[in-house]
C-alpha cells in the first residue's frame, strides 16, 4: 500500500481555510454566472438629507444612487430635477462611472438656491451594460 | 528533516482536530508535551512558509494593485469571465507548484500532490489582496459584491508571486549550499580592508540596492493618476494605518520571510533589524517624495497635505521595492 504523505497540522489547518475560502468565492461566482443573464436593471436615486447644506456661496445636496439588481453597469447618465425654495426648477446632469451589483453610491450636487430633499427627483437617462 | 518526521498524517490531522484531547493522546500513545510541541512547531512552520509567501505575492503583485484598470475590470468582469481567470491562474500555480513547491522544505511532490500547495496559494493571494485593497481605501468602497470582484482579479495574479517565492528566493537555510559558495566568491570577504570599512561600504551597497529597487517599483506608478486618486480618496486615519504597515511590509520581507542572510562585518547598532528597516522605509520615502516632484501631475504638488498623502500611497510600492532590491545584492 502507498505510503500517505506527511501533513503537519499546520499545513492542514491553512489548507483547510484554503479551502473554504476557495469554495466560497467559487460557489459565488458560479451563483453570478446563473444570475446574470438579463441586461435589464433598474437604477433609483434619492437624496439622503432633508436640506441642501450651504458650502462656498451654493447648496450641496448628497444623492445616494442605487443598483438593486445582480448586475455591474456602466456609464450611468442621471437627470436630476429639484424644485427650489424660491419655486423655480433647477435641473441637472450627473454621470457614474460604473455602479455595482447591489451597491449604492453617493454624489453630491450643487444648486444655486435652497432645495429640500422631497423635490428633488432622480431619473436614469441611460446605462451601459457588459 | 526532523520536523517531517513528527508530522501527522492528513486523517491523524483531522482526528486532532474532531475527537476530544485525550481520546487521541490514549489512541496514538502520545504524552501531552510532545503533541503541543509537534502541533506548535508544525505551525510555526506553516507561518513563516505563508509569510514567505506573502512577502513574494507582494513584491511580485505590488504593481498591479496600483492599476486602475485591475480595479475596474475586476467589478465589471463577468463571473465567468471571473471564473475562468481563477482556473488559468490556478493552473499557473499548480505548475509552479510542482516544480518548486510552496513551502521552503519542499522535497517534490507529485502533480496531485501539488494541488494542496495550489490552493493555499490562492488563497493567500486572495487575502494579501484583501489587505492591501483595505489599506489603499478601495474595499470596502461601492459595496461587498464589488469588493469581492476586486479582491478576486488582484488575488489570482498575486497567488503567482505566492508561489513564485521558492523559485526566486529560496529561504536562507535551504540555499545553504548555493551561499556558501557565493560567500566564498564575495569580493568584500576576501579585501584586505578594515572590518568597519568593509561594514560602511556594504551598508552602501544596501542603500544603493535600496534607492534601485525602489526607482524600478515606482518610476511606472508615480505618473499616473491612481496616486492622486488615491491620496484624495483615503481617510487620513487609513493613511496612518497604511503608514505603519509599509514599516511591517518592510520588516517582513527583510527579516521575518528569512530570504538572505545579513552580513555583519562589524556589529553595531546601525546593524540592528530595526535600524535596517527604519533606513530602507526612510530611502523608499525619499525616492517616493523625489519621483512625485519630477514626474507627478503638477496638482501633486499644489497643496502640502495631498503631496504628503501621495507620498505615502507611493511608498507602498517604494518600500516593496526596496526592500526586494536588497534581496537581489
Amino acid at each position: 500500500m502507498k505510503k500517505i504523505e506527511p501533513c503537519q497540522i499546520g499545513e492542514f489547518i491553512s489548507l483547510t481555510i484554503s479551502i473554504i475560502l476557495l469554495a466560497c468565492v467559487g460557489a459565488y461566482l458560479v451563483w453570478n454566472i446563473a444570475d446574470s443573464s438579463s441586461p435589464y436593471v433598474v437604477i433609483t436615486g434619492s437624496a439622503t438629507q432633508e436640506r441642501a447644506t450651504m458650502a462656498g456661496g451654493r447648496y450641496v445636496m448628497p444623492l445616494n444612487v442605487i443598483n438593486s439588481s445582480g448586475k455591474t453597469v456602466n456609464y450611468i447618465k442621471l437627470h436630476i430635477q429639484a424644485r427650489l425654495d424660491s419655486g423655480l426648477t433647477d435641473v441637472q446632469e450627473a454621470e457614474v462611472e460604473y455602479l455595482s451589483s447591489r451597491s449604492t453610491q453617493r454624489i453630491y450636487v450643487y444648486f444655486d438656491a435652497p432645495v429640500s430633499g422631497n423635490n428633488i427627483e432622480v431619473t436614469p437617462v441611460y446605462y451601459k451594460f457588459n | 528533516m526532523q520536523e517531517k518526521n513528527n508530522g501527522f498524517t492528513l486523517s491523524e490531522a483531522g482526528t486532532f482536530l474532531i475527537v476530544p484531547l485525550f481520546a487521541l493522546i490514549k489512541a496514538q500513545n502520545m504524552d501531552v508535551n510532545s503533541l503541543q510541541k509537534n502541533a506548535y512547531i508544525s505551525i510555526r512552520e506553516e507561518g513563516k512558509d505563508l509569510i514567505r509567501g506573502a512577502a513574494g505575492g507582494l513584491i511580485f503583485g505590488t504593481p498591479l494593485l496600483f492599476t486602475m484598470e485591475m480595479w475596474y475590470h475586476g467589478v465589471t468582469f463577468s463571473s465567468g469571465h471571473l471564473l475562468g481567470l481563477l482556473a488559468l491562474v490556478g493552473v499557473i500555480n499548480l505548475v509552479f507548484s510542482y516544480a518548486s513547491g510552496l513551502r521552503a522544505m519542499h522535497e517534490g511532490h507529485s502533480l496531485v500532490g501539488a494541488i494542496p500547495d495550489m490552493v493555499t496559494s490562492l488563497a493567500l493571494g486572495l487575502v494579501i489582496a484583501t489587505i492591501v485593497l483595505a489599506l489603499i481605501g478601495h474595499i470596502p468602497g461601492d459595496g461587498m459584491e464589488a469588493s469581492l470582484r476586486k479582491i478576486i482579479i488582484e488575488g489570482a495574479v498575486i497567488s503567482i508571486g505566492v508561489t513564485f517565492t521558492n523559485t526566486k528566493f529560496p529561504r536562507q537555510n535551504a540555499a545553504n549550499d548555493e551561499k556558501s559558495g557565493a560567500q566564498i566568491n564575495d569580493p568584500l570577504s576576501k579585501s584586505d580592508l578594515s572590518l568597519a570599512q568593509k561594514q560602511t561600504r556594504d551598508d552602501l551597497e544596501n542603500l544603493a540596492a535600496v534607492i534601485g529597487g525602489a526607482l524600478v517599483f515606482t518610476f511606472n506608478i508615480a505618473p499616473t493618476e491612481e496616486v492622486t486618486l488615491l491620496a484624495t480618496t483615503i481617510p487620513p486615519y487609513t493613511l496612518l494605518l497604511l503608514f505603519f504597515s509599509e514599516i511591517v511590509i518592510c520588516y517582513i520581507i527583510l527579516f521575518a520571510a528569512n530570504f538572505k542572510e545579513h552580513k555583519i562585518y562589524k556589529d553595531n547598532i546601525m546593524q540592528h533589524p530595526y535600524a535596517e528597516v527604519a533606513i530602507t522605509v526612510a530611502a523608499s520615502f525619499l525616492v517616493a517624495a523625489l519621483l512625485l516632484c519630477l514626474v507627478s501631475y503638477d496638482h501633486v504638488l499644489a497643496s502640502t497635505h495631498h503631496f504628503a498623502a501621495s507620498v505615502v500611497v507611493l511608498a507602498l510600492p517604494a518600500v516593496v521595492g526596496g526592500s526586494a532590491g536588497r534581496l537581489v545584492v
